[in-house]
């Protein structure tokens, strides 16, 4: 009872603190340290196996050579899930375990660190992990996220995380910007990935032990190659093709690329 | 999100905005005309007016330290003796770099349930984000601008006034649209005609008003209201094939390809030149344009066709939007630097 009532009274207080945002839980109480464990997942980014780094070369699943100057992505909405399939919501924390405002982060290549979320989970063995990459039509506490007013935000949802339409309030979801060889000249393409309707939902099966026994850190792979790899194993989107197939701020090379977000096996939760 | 004043409030907001009040103070001096024949002026209630707010504003609306290399201000392209219109094509930005739309005039803004030619913004409030961020425009960030506000004393205490706190993007944002929703116009000879003042209009410019609202001409069809808007996004044919998307650009629908906000006419001789693109240099070619039906474009608007105005009913019809000029608008010293 006593640690019930000093949780209540800490939760409150950090509920007055008008200067920070007050999201509210996934569920309905917060997580004693002893019912929860933090467990750190670092995105490791690749191509078809081989180490990814800004501006390095790479080549993709069809040979095409290409570099990558942008790549940046919200993940929101982390949840595990059991057995038969039932999800929990959880939270994504800091280093030091604190709540991150709005439960989402960006993971930016370009900022080393970004690529581990910490995640707050309950005590026991999980079937396995889902988030959304992207920033929801709504925050946790209910109120309007994705096309809020971004000068009224923190990083990540600042105007000058770069993740903001001005013309069209409202954020993009996913990046990647870079060139491609096609013969002896450079293409560039990139593809700026928003709307409600392509925030992508990611399911990773693999068993997370989230008590002392289990690892503090997991791996989660990320291959950027089956980014480019559509239906049918076609090059779509095409990074050597047409204007048309190479730059995208939304339309139907947009839904493309949430389509592979989310159904390529891009994001694989390692062993 | 979008929580306005109450109705008290906004009747508080009129009342001390009434200037007739021969016993308020100087300091209740009025802090936007609201027009009796206008609906009440809607303001949110996360950023309430204040002389404070306002006068902010004008000042960051001016300011060329709003542009990544000082080049440019608000004021550069929505210049008041063109009703915060810009007589260019389309504006000019930072370093010589050219947009693809024409700079929209800023008149009654705060009655406008959406921002730029595609509608796409719903608030003044986050219109305001996206010139200063735009790399053919002011090509800035909000680090960097906040930044040199800080360095600036007089700035921190006009913040301090306005918000109660330091530089930040939520409070440019908030005072550049507190400012720009003063930007009152109600007082053209049209409106004077509405009036009462039966001298107001001329013989040419009546014939023109009675062509704007009738079925001969049907330019009421979307310039309506006390605003001379639906404030609706419409296809008014102007090409065949745009190169703009228009509408589409916003709701990536075939069926908004081509489609625009409809603007207001108010002032509408001052802003030169018309349509999205600032295509047509002058009125007369806007009626010819309207006269001829449109290029047909599958998005056009079904209540185009060609209408078979004869010179003298085009005249008219200039002749009346000529009389939608509020010429104490656009000397109003409240919106000068």
């Amino acid at each position: 009872m006593r640690i019930f009532l000093l949780l209540a009274a800490v939760l409150f207080v950090a509920a007055c603190d008008s200067d920070q945002p007050t999201p509210t839980s996934p569920s309905t109480t917060e997580l004693p340290d002893t019912a929860s464990r933090v467990i750190a997942f670092r995105i490791v980014t690749s191509a078809s196996g081989l180490p990814f780094a800004l501006d390095a070369p790479l080549t993709n699943t069809f040979g095409v050579s290409y570099r990558t100057s942008m790549l940046r992505y919200y993940v929101s909405q982390p949840a595990v899930f059991d057995s038969l399939g039932h999800s929990t919501p959880v939270w994504l924390v800091d280093a030091a375990g604190n709540q991150l405002p709005y439960n989402l982060t960006l993971v930016d290549a370009e900022k080393p660190g970004s690529e581990v979320i910490r995640l707050r989970l309950p005590h026991g063995t999980h079937a396995g992990l889902a988030f959304s990459i992207g920033v929801p039509l709504l925050g946790p506490d209910g109120d309007t996220l994705n096309h809020s007013d971004a000068s009224t935000h923190d990083y990540p949802l600042n105007v000058d995380a770069d993740m903001y339409w001005g013309w069209k309030p409202g954020y993009v979801h996913f990046k990647v910007e870079g060139k491609a060889d096609s013969g002896s000249t450079s293409l560039p393409f990139y593809y700026h990935v928003g709307e409600d309707r392509r925030l992508t939902s990611i399911t990773l099966t693999g068993s997370i032990v989230a008590t002392k026994e289990g690892p503090s850190e997991r791996t989660i792979g990320f291959d950027l190659n089956n980014l480019f790899v559509g239906f049918g194993g076609r090059p779509s989107p095409n990074i050597i093709g047409s204007t048309f197939e190479r730059i995208a701020n939304n339309g139907p090379v947009a839904d493309t690329v949430a389509m592979n977000l989310a159904n390529s096996g891009l994001f694989t939760l390692k062993p | 999100m979008r929580r306005f004043l109450s109705a008290a409030a906004i009747a508080t907001l009129v009342a001390v905005g009434c200037s007739s009040n021969p016993e308020a103070p100087p300091s209740q001096a009025p802090l936007f005309d609201q027009p009796a024949d206008f609906p009440p002026m809607p303001v949110p209630a996360d950023n309430q007016l204040t002389a404070d707010r306002i006068a902010l504003g004008r000042r960051l609306f001016f300011d060329k330290e709003l542009s990544r290399t000082r080049e440019v201000s608000c004021g550069s392209c929505h210049l008041q003796e063109n009703a915060f219109a810009d007589p260019n094509r389309v504006s000019v930005g930072i370093e010589g770099r050219t947009g693809t739309r024409n700079a929209p005039a800023l008149i009654n803004l705060a009655w406008n349930t959406s921002f730029f030619w595609d509608g796409g913004v719903p608030t003044l409030e986050q219109q305001a984000i996206a010139p200063i961020i735009n790399p053919l425009e002011m090509d800035m960030t909000f680090g960097e601008l906040t930044g040199r506000l800080k360095g600036d004393p007089s700035y921190l205490e006009l913040f301090r006034r306005a918000y109660g706190a330091e530089p930040a993007p939520e409070w440019v944002t908030k005072a550049i649209a507190s400012f720009v929703r003063t930007m009152v116009s109600s007082n053209s000879r049209y409106d004077r005609h509405r009036r009462g003042e039966t001298q107001a209009l001329d013989a040419s410019e009546k014939r023109g008003m009675e062509l704007f609202f009738g079925e001969r001409a049907e330019c009421f069809h979307c310039h309506v209201g006390f605003n001379l808007t639906n404030n609706a996004i419409r296809g008014n044919g102007l090409y065949a094939v745009y190169a703009d998307s228009g509408r589409a650009r916003i709701t990536e629908r075939e069926s908004d390809l081509g489609r625009f906000k409809v603007p207001t006419l108010r002032n509408i001789a001052l802003t030169a030149p018309y349509m999205h693109d600032g295509s047509l240099a002058t009125l007369e070619e806007v009626v010819e344009h309207y006269n001829s039906g449109g290029k047909g474009h599958p998005n056009q608007d079904p209540t185009l066709h060609p209408l078979g105005l004869t010179d003298q009913e085009k005249r008219d019809l200039v002749a009346f939007m000529q009389a939608l000029t509020d010429s104490g608008f656009v000397a109003d010293p409240r919106f000068r630097e």
